[in-house]
Formats: C-alpha cells, structure tokens, sequence
C-alpha cells in the first residue's frame, strides 16, 4: 500500500482499485514467478503520477517504461478511459502497451479504448481458473515474449 | 319575314330574266335585220346589175338584129349604085346634067337620090327638101364621115336612121363618084323596109324590161344626138342635155340622182359605133329606179323585226313572269311554311315542291325543325331541371345554420340567408340593397379590409376569423369564407360570404391549446424522468456488470487458493464446502451475465434486413452440439418463409427456445424436436414444439417473466431470463409470442416476427 518509492522501476504497472483483486492478481503473477517486478497503482491519479514521475512519484525517471500496464476502467477519481488517453496521447508513454483488464463488458467500454489505442481488452472471468489462466498468459506475453520499442 | 322596304328576290329574278330576254331579243333582232338588210341590198344590188346587163343586152340584140335587116337593103341599093355612077359618067361628071328623076325610074322608081359636093352640100335630090343642105354646118361629125366616103373606093351603106330634116326613118347609102368630087347618096323610105322590122323596137322592149322589174321607174334611151326613141319631138332640157353630153364624149355611165324625187338615176352608155357606117348607132340608155319600192320593202323589213322584237319581249316577260312565279312560289311557300313555325307552330310541315335544292332545303328545314323541337324539349327540360336544381340549393341554403351573403364591394347586400338575418336580428328584407357591416372591433377593421382587396382573380378565395360585438356588447367569434367574383376586367364585382359564430369553438380550442400545453409539459416532465431512469438503469447494470462480480471473484478466487494452501490436509467434507461456494459463485455469476444481456436487450438498436430463419435455426442447432451430447434427439426443421428481422437477435431467440427444448426433453427418448411455420390469414407464425415434460397452462403467463421458472433449479438448471429475452427480441421485432403446452405431452412456442397490420 506504501510503495512510494521515487526511484521505483517495474515491468508491469497494476492499475487496480479492487485489493481483493490485487492480491488475487498478485497472487497469479506469485505462481509464474512474475511477481518480481510488478508495481501497483491504487487508482488513476497514482498511475499516471507514477507514468509521468509526478506526485508522489516526483523524480522517477520516466524513461524506465514499464513493459505493460494492466489498466482496470472503474477507477475512484481518474478513471480508466482518462489514463488511457494520457498515456496514448503523449508521444513519450505512447508506446508502452496498455491491456486493459475489467469486468466490463460493455460496448461501449470496449470500442472507446479500442479507439483511444489500447493494445487487448481482456474481461475478468469470474471463475478463478480461468482467471487465473488469462493473467498468467498475458502477463508471460507482454514482460517475456513482447519486444517493445526503445 | 324581313319586313324591311326591299326588293323580293322574285322582282330580282324578273328583273334579272327580262334584262336576259332584251339583251337577247335585241340582239337577235338587230343581228337579223342586219343580215336582211344585207341580203336584200345585194338582191337589190344584184337585181339592178342584172336589169342594166339585160338592157344592154337587149340593145344590143336588137341593133344586130335591126342591121341584119338593114343590110338586107344593100344589095338593091348596090346595084341603084351601077346605075347611077354609070349614068353620072355618061354625063362626064357634070351633075347638072343628070335627070335624078330619070335615074330613079331607072332604077326602080323608089329610092331618093342625092348628089352631095365636097362642101357638104346636097347639090341635087329627088327629096326637094334636101336642096341646098349643107352638112359641114348642120351635120359637122357626118361631113367627116362623107369625107371619108368621098375618098374611098367602096360602097357604104348606112344603117335606117332617122332622117336629118323629118326624123321619119330611112335606110341610106353612099358611095364617091369616080371622080371623087361628090357622093352619092341613096334613101330608101319606110316602105322598102320589111314589115317585121316594127318588132324590133327599143321602146317595146324596155316597157317588157319596166312591166317585170318593181324597181325601175322608167326607162329612156336616147341616141347619141339626143333624140329620146319613140318620141321624135322631145326636146332635152338643159341638165339632161348637159348630161347626155357628158356621157356621149365620155363614153361611161353614170349615176346621179333625181333632186325632184330623190331617185336614183343610171345614165348607160351602149356603144354600137361601127367604122363601116357613117352614123353613131350608139345609144344613151337612163334608168329610172324605183327607191321608194326599196326604201319601202326596208322600211317592212325594220317594221317586221320591230314587231317580232315586241312580240318576242311580250312572249319573254310573259314567260320571265311565269318562270319567276315558277322558282319562287316554293320560296314564298316555304317561307309561309317558316313564318308559321317561326310564330311557333314547329308541327307546321313543309310544303313539298320540285326540285333537287328544294328537297334538300325541305330536308334540312325539317331536320332543323326536328332538332329545334329536340332543343326545346332540352332546353325545357334543362330549365325544370334548373328550377328544381335551383329551389334545391335555394332550400340547401336557406335551411344553413352557416350565414351565407353576397354584397358589393361598397358592402350593399345583394343576397342573405334566413341565418344571416336571424342572427344578426334583421328581416331579409331590410338588408337587401342596404349597405351593411357587422360591428367588429377597432384592431380587426384594417385587416379585414385589407383581407377583402387581398383577393385576386388568381386566389379569389379567401378565409378570416375576427371578432364582432353584439348591439349587446357581446364580443363573439366569427370565421368567414369568402369568394371574390371577378369580371372580365379583374375587378371585383361582388363577395360571396359563408360565415358562422365559432366563439364557442374558438373557447373550446383554447381550452384545447391549454390542455394540450400541459399535456407537453407533463410528457416533457415524464420524458425527462424515464431518460433519468434510463441513465440510472445504465448505470445501475454497469455497477452490476463491475461491483457484482467483483466479489464472485474474489469468493472464488480465495476459495481456490485455500484448497491449493490446504492441500491433502483437508478433510472431505470442508471440501464439498468450498466446491459448493465456487459453485454458487458460478451460479451468480451466470445470473448477473443474464441481467445484463436482457437489460442490453432492450437498449441495442434493432437492425433489420432480409433473414432466412431456417437457416438460422439449423446454424443454432449446429452450435447446440454440446448440449445434444448423448441424447436421441429427432430434429424436424419445415420451411420457414423469409422475414425481416435482426439476425443476430433472431438467432438468440432460436439459441434460448431451442435450448429450452432440448433440455425440456432430456427424458425422453428419443425426443422429437420441431421446428416450423404456420401461415394463418396471410399471417407468418414461426414454431417450436417439442415432446419433453411440459407445464401446467394456468402458469403460460409467467413463464416470459423475468427470473420466473417453473422447475427447481435440481430438475432443470436456469436462471429464467431466457425465455424474457426471448420474448423481449420478439417485442422489439412488433411480434407476438405465445405458448401452448400440457404437462408431460409437450410445449410448443409460437411467434410472429411483425405486427399483425404489417403482414402482407
């Protein structure tokens, strides 16, 4: 809850609100050995202190780009959709890929981020196994097998 | 009858006939007098030529005739001649001692003799009388001729002429003495002469001429010494003498005229001069000629023609009148025949006549009659008709409630009805001719008046509502509907007005206008609130989509890794537990993903397009392998007719009704699956019917209910949103679905995919 660090760095930024789910992801990532390097952002203010080294995050060096950020949408103040737009509309962040992971499975959710750039919109299935499964795969593709641009 | 001062057309006609017949009459005439008067001059001409030809002729027949038998007396004379030369030698030529006595007893006694000197001078003669006559004095032109004789060797005899001193007739001869100093002369008197010799005589012979000739008058013959023949004493008178004269030099014939009678008078010259004799024989022949026999037979000629002409215009006008009466009578009497029908009387029949044109003027005139009668009859009938028509729409009118005027633009009124007058409290009477405005307020009277110029021939039509008031200051509402009725000029000549009172109609509209305004206003309001409920409702099933599963997860989730952390150290029973807690939060988790797909159900827009739902369906059942997975299922797919629908939405309803199907005849085997269409009254109902366990019609209203099942979630599994999806698609689509099922038989769900009234 207090990882306020400035000189943090991590391959994969959690935006998620939900601890239940935190833990749940954190959890997962435990189980594949990707826990290591996970950084959690408690809602959309903090990930985009964090992205751009504001805040709290004053000084972070923002050219240490996480490999991917897991965004969920329902955030308490910033939400989601706003990150997303920050992040896919400055130049610097606009390459880090952006999965979006929710339990939204509305529409209208899904073509907007799909519009503002993001690279997977991923449903959380209710059913831990399968759960599960979705963030072991998409976390090994997106830290280990994607190469993104330097 | 046209009754104007005119000539008839029968007085043209005479006219015209008798102009003809003159021009003829005239003409024939005078062509006719000419030709006759032409041929009568030449006869005339002619007859003259000829009688002058026959008096030559005759002239000259008889001088030849009076020679031969003059010189039947040579020969006697001849030899007198022998003697009296012989004798006149053997007096050795001294006629003073020739016995002339003695000679002419000698010679037979009868003839005188003359001794004639070359002077002219009878010298010695038995006639005493001739003694000393000298004839180069008396006889200048014979003296020549004695001459002559004197100097040539032969005998001369002369014709029988008239002697010089008693005119009495007598043959002489002359021969020259040897000598030639004298001639001698022999005279044989009348006595000698042959007695026949009287036959051929001129005068005789011209009276024969005067008896058959009517246009000679008289006829003179004169000898070239200008004796008239037969009449020994006449003397000439100065002009005849004169003339005779002329012609005797000449030699020609002339022509004068008589100025005491104004005949015409030929003078011919017959010449019968012969070189042997000493006389001129030649004769002067005057023709008299009757011109008053030819002025007369012309003047008969004129006289004749002129009378023919008359009798011939006499005939003409008798016959122009005739054939004037002739070619008009039909004319007057089908005239007559018109004046009667045109007083009236169309039974008149035409009178009929000869002729072509007068049938064919007698047809027309009769068929135009027919018509006019046909006319008439018409026209009379048109009229009642119009009568009729007309108290018709005069009652039609009359019993309006609406008011109805016609009044001249300076507002005189020509024409109210009974409305009119009632309600504005006036007898009809009064108002026609009057000039009248019904009383309106201040604020209406510019446009009304500005309302009534406004019409034109182009919009001559015209409505208003203003206000009026009442003699009771009543303020009422009128609406007028007014035609402008133009001349030829575009000028109006005068409004016809349909007005009534819709004061009430005008309160009850405003009622209207209010009701109406707050009717908006509370639709606004409600409007507003079930926009606000719709925004709540969206936002609520996205809270349910996020929040909702949000713990299921999390109960899942920890349930998992606490079987993982608890491992083989966990007694069955606790176990079953947490299975059990996964399982409801799949339940749960099923259920709130239903919710969501009816609450999204009625939210997403409906497209509609062409869809093959047999194709659908056998698509669907494709996709339902898992579910038929060890089952006998019987599948009957029918034909199912084209339709409109949203196919996507199609193919849920299919999914859930076929999905029902077959897990509502899990038990039975096998189990028979159908799927087809009715086609009740045009309509298109689609059909799904199976034999699985049924229900109980007394709950077929519920089962289309949310969350509403009829089995225990043991016996069937559910969460009893499918079958309100379905029915929601259905509604959406303007469709009907119902049910039909018994228990243990069967269900069969029926639905149609259009409202009723847009079947075809």
């Amino acid at each position: 809850m207090t990882m306020t660090d400035t000189g943090i760095s991590a391959d994969i930024l959690l935006v998620e609100d939900n601890p239940n789910d935190v833990e749940l992801i954190l959890h997962v990532f435990q189980w594949c050995n990707l826990s290591d390097r996970v950084h959690v952002a408690w809602n959309g203010e903090e990930a985009l202190d964090f992205i751009f080294g504001k805040g709290a995050y004053e000084g972070r060096n923002i050219d240490d780009r996480p490999k991917v950020i897991l965004l969920d949408l329902k955030l308490p103040k910033v939400d989601g959709i706003e990150v997303l737009r920050r992040i896919k509309g400055d130049p610097k962040t606009r390459t880090i890929p952006v999965v979006v992971l929710t339990s939204s499975r509305e529409d209208r959710d899904i073509i907007e981020t799909y519009n503002l750039g993001v690279n997977s919109y991923i449903v959380k299935p209710v059913q831990f196994d399968e759960f599960a499964n979705v963030i072991r795969e998409m976390g090994l593709y997106w830290k280990m097998i994607n190469q993104p641009p330097e | 009858m046209i009754k104007e001062k005119k000539w008839s057309f029968s007085n043209y006609l005479l006219l015209l006939i008798f102009i003809l017949i003159i021009v003829l009459v005239t003409g024939i005439t005078i062509g006719d007098y000419i030709i006759a008067k032409n041929n009568y001059t030449e006869n005339a001409d002619q007859i003259k030529n000829q009688t002058e030809r026959d008096i030559a002729t005759m002239i000259y027949a008889i001088d030849g005739g009076l020679k031969l038998y003059d010189d039947t007396l040579n020969r006697q004379m001849e030899e007198g001649f022998d003697i009296f030369r012989i004798r006149y030698d053997a007096s050795g030529s001294d006629p003073s001692r020739l016995d002339l006595e003695e000679i002419r007893a000698d010679i037979g006694g009868m003839p005188d003799l003359f001794i004639i000197n070359e002077s002219g001078v009878v010298i010695d003669s038995t006639d005493s009388r001739y003694e000393g006559f000298d004839f180069r004095t008396s006889e200048p032109q014979f003296f020549e001729s004695l001459t002559k004789i004197r100097y040539s060797e032969s005998f001369t005899p002369d014709r029988v002429v008239p002697d010089f001193l008693t005119g009495q007739l007598k043959k002489y001869a002359y021969i020259n003495s040897w000598d030639h100093r004298y001639v001698l002369a022999l005279s044989l008197s009348k006595e000698y002469f042959r007695e026949d010799r009287d036959t051929l005589n001129y005068t005789i012979a011209v009276n024969s001429i005067l008896q058959t000739n009517p246009f000679v008058n008289n006829i003179r013959i004169f000898t070239t010494g200008k004796e008239l023949i037969g009449t020994p004493a006449f003397r000439p008178g100065y002009a005849l003498n004169q003339t005779l004269e002329e012609i005797k030099i000449s030699k020609n014939s002339i022509q004068t005229t008589d100025p005491a009678s104004g005949n015409t008078v030929k003078y011919m010259y017959i010449d019968l001069s012969d070189e042997a004799c000493p006389t001129d024989m030649s004769l002067i022949v005057e023709l008299t000629y009757n011109d008053l026999v030819f002025q007369d037979t012309m003047n008969k000629i004129i006289f004749f023609h002129i009378f023919v002409a008359v009798i011939a215009l006499l005939c003409g006008t008798i016959i122009a009148l005739g054939v004037t009466g002739y070619l008009t009578r039909p004319l007057e009497d089908i005239s007559h025949d018109l004046d009667a029908i045109a007083q009236g009387d169309l039974d008149q029949p035409i009178s009929p006549t000869l002729g072509m044109e007068f049938e064919t003027l007698e047809q027309s005139v009769t068929y135009m009659v027919k018509s006019m009668k046909t006319a008439i009859f018409q026209l009379k009938e048109s009229e009642e008709r119009l009568r009729t028509s007309e108290e018709r729409y005069r009652a039609v009118v009359q019993s309006q409630t609406e008011f109805i005027a016609r009044f001249l633009p300076d507002g005189t009124i020509t024409f109210v009805n009974d409305a009119y007058c009632r309600y504005f409290g006036l007898s009809c009477e009064d108002l026609i001719g009057k000039k009248f405005l019904p009383h309106t307020p201040e604020k209406d009277r510019g446009r009304l008046s500005e309302y009534f110029t406004s019409l034109t021939p182009e919009m001559s039509f015209g409505s208003i509502e203003h206000q009026f008031i009442t003699p009771d200051g009543e303020v009422r509402w009128h609406q007028w509907n007014d035609l402008a009725i133009f001349d030829d000029n575009g000028t109006i000549i005068e409004y016809q007005s349909v007005g009534r009172d819709i004061t009430g109609a005008k309160l009850a509209a405003e009622e209207i206008k209010k009701l109406n305004e707050e009717l908006e206003r509370r639709v606004k309001e409600r409007t507003t609130a079930l926009e606000e409920a719709n925004r709540e409702l969206e936002s609520f099933s996205y809270s349910v989509s996020h929040d909702l599963r949000a713990p299921l997860r999390a109960i899942d989730g920890f349930s998992v890794i606490l079987l993982d952390m608890l491992k083989s150290s966990i007694d069955p029973q606790s176990r079953r537990y947490i299975e059990k807690i996964r399982e409801n939060t799949r339940d749960m988790s099923r259920l709130i993903e239903d919710l969501l797909n009816f609450s999204r159900m009625s939210r997403q827009s409906l497209l509609r397009m062409p869809v093959k739902p047999d194709e659908i369906a056998a698509e669907t059942l494709n996709e339902l392998r898992a579910d038929r997975q060890g089952r006998n299922i019987e599948f009957v797919i029918g034909t199912l007719p084209d339709a409109q629908a949203d196919p996507l939405l199609l193919k849920l309803v299919f999914s859930n009704l076929l999905t029902n199907a077959i897990k509502f005849t899990r038990d039975r085997d096998p189990a028979r699956i159908e799927i087809g269409a009715l086609r009740p009254a045009g309509k298109v109902v689609y059909f799904i019917r199976d034999n699985g366990v049924g229900f109980d019609m007394q709950y077929a209203n519920k089962i289309f209910g949310v969350f509403q099942r009829l089995h225990t979630g043991s016996e069937f599994e559910g969460t009893g949103v499918g079958l309100a999806i379905v029915q929601r698609i259905i509604h959406r689509h303007g469709g009907k679905i119902w049910v039909e099922s018994r228990p243990g038989e069967g269900t069969t769900f029926f639905f149609t995919l259009r409202r009723d009234h847009d079947n075809d």
